[in-house]
């Protein structure tokens, strides 16, 4: 008698979840009415009737063989017509919005008036309260000394 | 001044504008100009004069007509010509601030300030000398000066009793704090000028600001009424307004920008600078930059939000930015390539957003709920029709997306209409109706491999289409298709052996395999297809071949999945082989759960098989094949369950391993009960009767315990039943331990172990001519109690079992006292004939008569022992030995008497 393996036996991958039995059962079954096979009505039974059952995961298990081993070969690659790729969202903003633009160059002139004060607070300062126009700040030119 | 607006000199006194080239102020008449540079006299030199014998130091502290005024160290003054003056004395003091300070009374100050300081080692009064310092500011001027200095030497207290203003002090105060990066004290003496007075106070404020901030000075309405008065001309003043308020709410405009474009053109440090601040300018305003650089410097946040919306190619933007940018501009940065995917998802943190920019970005990263949630129907649609989700796809409505996957599933189901196919996006309606005349070319019972053509195989995600429409086996890899279109002729014959091992068609399936082979370059499906020949060989009885299918796809990348398999195949035909691949799995696959069934699977077919045959290259029955990856597994994070199967095995099959507890020491489960067990199981059963004896005397002992229990009592019976009669006693040891431990279920069991101990140890002894110990005969004795007191039924049961003990005992203890009944006569004849040659009272006749008393004691202690096992010994020939025994010591002790008199 065959070794029985009740993936191969409904034909489904092997580790195919109950409910995938459950229809491949149902496709089996008519298929062994109309063309026959090398397997009985019986054997179909028990193979539902295993996997519905087994108590471990079939990952775990040693004693059946893996049909297919890879399944990831049977996959062709790539995109395509009939497997197209992810759809990026349409934007759901609006355009060059200019309340937000508005916001970001408020922010900038904040962000501005901070440099300016960098820059000032890097400048040399007066030695002493009488003696302004030696200090850089007040030349032309401004430049750090 | 450049960075102010209006460039007046600056009345000291009230801090008004004043006109340039005044010598006085408009505003208050004070003089206007900066204080005389230095003025010097020889106030505040140090005279050494000798006053008596000794020499004083003496300071002048002023001048008085053309003498000087000097103070000695006493205190007191003197006046003295200054022709009469010797050479002035060096105090050394600091050299570099005495070249500072601008004045003689500043000298005066320093000393002051060094003999409190104890820096000079001099008395004169510090007072005299601060008062004779100040004294000396005569006007405006030299007040002035000697303010710079008393400030120079940390003295602006000293400021107060010069003849300033007080706006003057403060003003004077400010200046020297932000000198000296004081920024409280520097703000306290701002806050007390005149608020519309002392124009440069706007540049000591923007100095200190931040660092004020920083050190927790709290900004109040003080400040910014002290910089509110110049906001309408002041630049800086109006900057300043906008950072204390911290009010950003009016739109930037030119009005506001073109005053800070004229601040920053004078503050600006270098060119570079300059360039990227008048670029934010123009961004703030709205306006294209008109100088941005190609690399401008670092440009805070929103300056490069906005320079990179104008010039996207300038890569502004960082992942520190994502959650800052508004979202509508961020989606012009996405649009316009100033940001790309990975920054912009790197750098979301919020959860909204961040589910918004991966469905703009990488809508496949998305999961079916994120989807769901957006309501991204294009994206629904598409996984829909993926997952060939009719129903799914009919409820997202009639879009153009939806109605073209509906067309194209139609297609896939090789049921689609004109109509439906001119809802396809038009690239691809070409491609749909060819699949179509290929389906009505094989419902018509035609030829499809003609129907196939470049446009179909040219993409891979057809092939799945043209099998689901004509099933994989309808398609015959011609020679023709082989040439023409080798890639998908490879991947379908990887179908078509899947799909004849589904329909249990072998031979084929090999076929198919072999013509996947012919064609795989790549070799995870070479190795697939190894794979499903390797099971249609199994199926025809191949197995060799099939084992040598799979052992080819281990080669290089194995997989557990071929391990496994190949631990399948090979199990019928070559045990060996197949445990040692399921070795490889206990030790390389990628779940505990998986290992264990390996491992049990190997142990099985070990079990199974001629175990002789297998290569075992140490002592223990465990073969090579699994050994190692056995004990690797036995200390893994096991189910304790699992734990304990593994310990069982090894315990008997491994044992000299499991016995050194150190080789399992690593095991999660290193202290429980079944380590300890089977390592004492593994050492021998005395010592794991006794682990199952601590287990049960601590009361619950687990069901697998019991189990053992009854395993080993199980064991047990048979073996001292099949050896009752052999002289070896190493279960007759076991049994007595059990009953020693009371690891025995039941009384009955207590007794029959005991009897079956007891009779198998003392044969083994009786074999050997030893005799038993005295603990024996009382176990015995105990035994033959506790019998008595069993139910009759039990007790009819056992007592074949406690005769025979009785029995074994009695005859060993028999045979003993025999031994040394014949040693008696011996000993009773060599006193006969001793005595009988020797006259009395000779030391030879004493020795006999000695002899004599000695085998009457011994044959009263054989009467002794023996006679108590009379009764109880149920078999006649072992009584009659043991009356004869007893009649013929009383005998020899008869004829001893006698002789003794």
């Amino acid at each position: 008698m065959l070794e029985r393996n009740p993936y191969l036996i409904l034909g489904v991958d092997f580790a195919a979840s109950g409910e995938d039995a459950r229809r491949a059962f149902a496709h089996a079954a008519r298929r062994l009415r109309r063309e026959g096979g090398v397997w009985e009505i019986e054997d179909l039974n028990w193979a539902l009737h295993e996997i519905q059952a087994l108590d471990e995961s079939p990952a775990d298990t040693v004693t059946i063989y893996r049909v297919p081993a890879n399944g990831e070969v049977f996959v062709s690659g790539g995109t395509g017509v009939f497997r197209p790729a992810p759809i990026p969202l349409r934007r759901r903003t609006p355009a060059h919005d200019e309340d937000s633009l508005r916001e970001v160059r408020r922010n900038s002139l904040r962000e501005l008036d901070r440099l300016v004060l960098e820059d000032l607070e890097r400048m040399q300062m007066p030695v002493n309260g009488y003696e302004l126009e030696d200090a850089a700040w007040a030349t032309e030119d401004g430049s750090k000394t | 001044m450049a960075v102010l607006s209006v460039r007046a000199p600056l009345c000291w006194s009230c801090g008004a504008d004043a006109r340039t080239g005044a010598d006085a102020c408009g505003s208050c008449g004070t003089a206007v100009g900066a204080p005389p540079a230095h003025a010097d006299s020889i106030v505040g030199k140090v005279y050494p004069l000798r006053r008596g014998i000794r020499k004083r130091h003496l300071v002048c502290i002023g001048l008085e007509d053309r003498s000087a005024r000097l103070l000695f160290e006493s205190g007191e003054t003197e006046l003295l010509a200054l022709e009469e003056l010797p050479e002035p004395e060096d105090l050394a003091l600091g050299r570099e601030e005495a070249a500072r300070l601008r004045t003689p009374a500043g000298r005066l100050l320093q000393i002051a300030v060094a003999c409190r300081a104890g820096t000079l080692k001099r008395k004169w009064d510090t007072e005299a000398l601060e008062e004779a310092a100040l004294a000396s500011a005569s006007d405006v001027g030299s007040a002035r000066s000697i303010a710079l200095d008393a400030l120079a030497l940390g003295r602006p207290e000293l400021l107060s009793r010069l003849p300033l203003s007080d706006t003057e002090r403060h003003w004077l105060t400010a200046v020297d704090a932000v000198g000296r990066a004081e920024a409280a004290t520097a703000i306290e003496a701002v806050c007390c000028l005149p608020q519309d007075r002392y124009r440069p106070k706007l540049v000591l404020l923007a100095s200190v600001l931040r660092p004020a901030r920083d050190g927790g000075v709290r900004l109040g309405p003080a400040i910014k009424a002290q910089v509110e008065p110049f906001a309408a001309g002041e630049p800086l003043a109006a900057l300043l307004v906008r950072v204390l308020d911290g009010d950003y709410d009016a739109e930037p405009s030119i009005e506001l920008t073109t005053p800070l474009r004229r601040l920053v053109e004078r503050t600006a440090p270098s060119p570079a600078r300059r360039r990227d601040l008048e670029t934010a300018l123009d961004l703030i305003d709205g306006r294209p930059p008109a100088a941005a650089g190609s690399s401008p410097g670092p440009l805070p946040r929103g300056v490069r939000t906005l320079l990179a919306l104008s010039a996207p190619g300038l890569d502004l933007i960082g992942e520190d930015d994502i959650d800052h940018i508004p979202m509508p501009l961020l989606d012009d940065l996405i649009e316009a390539g100033a940001v790309d995917a990975g920054t912009t998802l790197a750098g979301s943190r919020d959860v909204h957003r961040t589910r918004y920019l991966l469905a703009r970005l990488d809508p496949g990263a998305l999961s079916d709920a994120d989807v769901d949630h957006l309501a991204h129907l294009d994206e629904q649609a598409r996984r829909a029709f993926a997952r060939d989700d009719a129903a799914g796809l009919n409820a997202l409505g009639s879009s153009d997306v939806v109605l073209g996957f509906q067309a194209l599933a139609a297609v896939r189901r090789g049921e689609a209409g004109e109509q439906e196919v001119e809802r396809i996006v038009p690239g691809h309606r070409d491609l749909a109706r060819a699949l179509l005349r290929l389906a009505r070319t094989h419902a018509d019972g035609g030829s499809v491999n003609e129907g196939l053509s470049e446009q179909m195989v040219a993409d891979p995600s057809v092939w799945p289409v043209i099998v689901e429409i004509v099933g994989s086996t309808a398609l015959e890899p011609t020679h023709e298709l082989l040439e023409r279109f080798p890639d998908f002729c490879q991947w379908l014959a990887l179908h078509q052996a899947r799909e004849h091992l589904f329909l249990g068609s072998w031979q084929r399936a090999v076929e198919a395999a072999d013509l996947c082979l012919s064609l795989a370059k790549l070799e995870a499906v070479r190795d697939e297809a190894l794979n499903l020949k390797a099971c249609a060989l199994h199926y025809l009885g191949a197995d060799g071949r099939a084992v040598g299918a799979l052992e080819e796809a281990i080669q290089g990348e194995r997989s557990e999945a071929l391990l496994a398999n190949l631990g399948i195949v090979a199990a019928g035909l070559e045990p060996e082989v197949a445990a040692s691949h399921l070795g490889m799995l206990m030790d390389e696959a990628p779940t505990i759960a998986l290992r264990v069934s390996a491992a049990k699977q190997a142990l099985s077919i070990w079990r199974d098989s001629d175990q002789e045959s297998w290569r075992n290259s140490d002592n223990s029955p465990l073969p090579d094949a699994f050994q190692d990856p056995l004990r690797r597994l036995a200390v893994a994070e096991l189910e304790l369950a699992d734990f304990r199967v593994f310990a069982g095995v090894l315990a008997i099959y491994d044992a000299d391993w499991l016995a050194d507890r150190a080789n399992i020491a690593t095991s999660p489960h290193a202290d429980s009960l079944e380590a300890r067990f089977f390592t004492a199981r593994a050492e021998n059963l005395s010592k794991m009767i006794g682990v199952m004896g601590s287990a049960m005397a601590a009361g619950g002992a687990p069901e697998w315990v019991l189990d053992e229990r009854d395993s080993l009592r199980a064991a047990a019976i048979d073996i001292l039943f099949e050896n009752l009669d052999e002289p070896d006693s190493t279960f007759g040891s076991v049994a007595l331990e059990m009953v020693e431990r009371r690891v025995l279920a039941t009384p009955d069991d207590e007794v029959l172990f005991g009897a079956l101990g007891i009779a198998s140890v003392t044969y083994h002894l009786s074999a050997r001519e030893e005799e038993v110990a005295d603990h024996i005969v009382e176990r015995v004795q105990k035994l033959r109690s506790d019998w008595q007191q069993l139910e009759a039924g039990d007790r009819d049961r056992v007592e074949p079992v406690v005769e025979l003990a009785t029995r074994r005992v009695t005859i060993n203890r028999l045979q003993a006292r025999a031994r040394e009944f014949d040693q008696a006569v011996d000993v009773f004849n060599s006193a006969i004939d001793l005595g009988g040659s020797a006259p009395p009272g000779s030391p030879a006749y004493s020795e006999a008569l000695q002899r004599c008393r000695r085998v009457s004691a011994t044959c009263r202690a054989i009467r002794d022992e023996l006679r108590p096992w009379v009764p109880i010994v149920d078999h006649e020939g072992v009584r009659e030995d043991l009356d004869k025994l007893i009649e013929s010591s009383r005998e020899l002790e008869g004829r001893c008497l006698e002789i003794l008199g």
